[in-house]
């Protein structure tokens, strides 16, 4: 008897042979034969069902099914969102974790501004809404790290390569357009460049070295990229570009994490293991003290008054 | 027992690894990308067993 079993996540060699080993260890199976997302197999119905071929592919950490995997329109899932509470609990708490963490960073600068900062001459002017781009940086920065590292789920090499390449190219071009606009071109991709790489490698480390290059070059170019853009655009409607910039950036750390669950999670048995919300505000609030102190005391360019 | 292996790049090559060692009887397997640690198996056998999945070691 013939089957053709569906494996979605089949990407490269090691994943033939992996799946190969394990079905050889199945009694009834006589041969198999690899196609880019399928396995079509031949085995005797008498020594093996389906079901115990597909069990065993899954236990070797792939999707499999006799059916394809149509995946859902934005609709459907956006559907299955609101009505599945259960289902995307993870979801649920990382946006949570979003709004409350940009409160109350917002909170801590405003406490801050009327404790210190409003010493400073023109602080709010030269200031005011890059903490706030900052804020939403780190917060949706650190949601989408938060999201990414609260399931242990198997990552295939293509998916670690965009994990790395997206953490490392985001936190670059963020962070890097924001301190770029405060302080300048070379601390602003010095801190664009370290921090997308920094994220980039740690990130990227999901998908083996692949994913780790992946991470250290879009950090490189993002991390450049991000300064250079406020730099250029300092003297033609930075201020009016920004939020355009900005939302299209968060906007891009959505579909990550979305991109992320339909690859990692959905369909898989896959152990949630998120962390704590306490965790997660104190790296926002140390992360951003750190940025905020570059921002006040780093070394600034001549176009800000630096030396 | 370690071995440094060259050209594992992702976990598939690291799940390969080790389900070849644990097959081959060795204990206690710890596969990283580039490196796998084991017990109760042979160092020779345990290399053609890695070489014959097509990786280098050294």
């Amino acid at each position: 008897m013939k089957t053709k079993i569906y494996v979605p996540d089949i990407e490269c060699d090691s994943c033939v042979k992996l799946i190969s080993r394990k079905l050889k260890n199945v009694q009834g199976i006589s041969s198999t034969k690899f196609s880019d997302d399928s396995v079509e197999i031949s085995y005797d119905d008498g020594m093996v069902k389906t079901d115990h071929i597909i069990n065993t592919i899954k236990d070797a950490g792939y999707r499999a099914s006799t059916e394809p995997f149509d995946r859902k329109t934005l609709g459907e899932r956006w559907k299955e969102f609101r009505e599945l509470k259960h289902k995307y609990d993870i979801e649920r708490t990382g946006l949570s974790y979003v709004v409350y963490a940009f409160f109350i960073l917002a909170a801590i600068e405003a406490v801050a501004y009327f404790g210190f900062f409003s010493a400073i001459p023109n602080f709010f002017k030269d200031y005011g809404i890059w903490l706030f781009y900052l804020n939403l940086s780190v917060v949706t920065l650190g949601a989408a790290t938060w999201h990414f590292l609260a399931y242990k789920g198997k990552v295939t090499c293509m998916t670690g390569m965009m994990i790395g390449m997206t953490f490392g190219m985001q936190a670059g071009m963020m962070l890097g357009a924001v301190i770029g606009a405060t302080n300048g071109f070379f601390i602003g991709s010095m801190v664009g460049m370290l921090v997308g790489n920094a994220v980039g490698i740690i990130t990227g480390k999901s998908g083996g070295v692949m994913g780790v290059m992946q991470g250290m070059m879009s950090g490189l170019m993002g991390g450049t990229m991000g300064p250079m853009i406020s730099l250029m655009m300092f003297s033609d409607h930075l201020l009016l570009f920004m939020p355009f910039y900005m939302i299209i950036n968060v906007a891009i750390l959505a579909g990550f994490s979305y991109m992320m669950y339909e690859e990692v999670v959905e369909g898989k048995m896959v152990e949630k293991n998120p962390i704590d919300f306490w965790t997660f505000i104190s790296g926002c609030i140390i992360f951003t003290a750190v940025m905020v102190t570059i921002m006040i005391l780093g070394p600034k360019s001549l176009l800000f008054g630096g030396i | 027992m370690e071995l440094k292996i060259e050209g594992m790049h992702c976990n598939s090559c690291v799940m390969l690894i080790k389900d070849v060692l644990e097959e081959a009887g060795a204990s206690d397997v710890k596969v990283m990308i580039g490196k796998a640690s084991f017990d109760k198996l042979d160092v020779k056998k345990a290399k053609e067993l890695i070489v014959a999945e097509g990786y280098k070691v050294k």
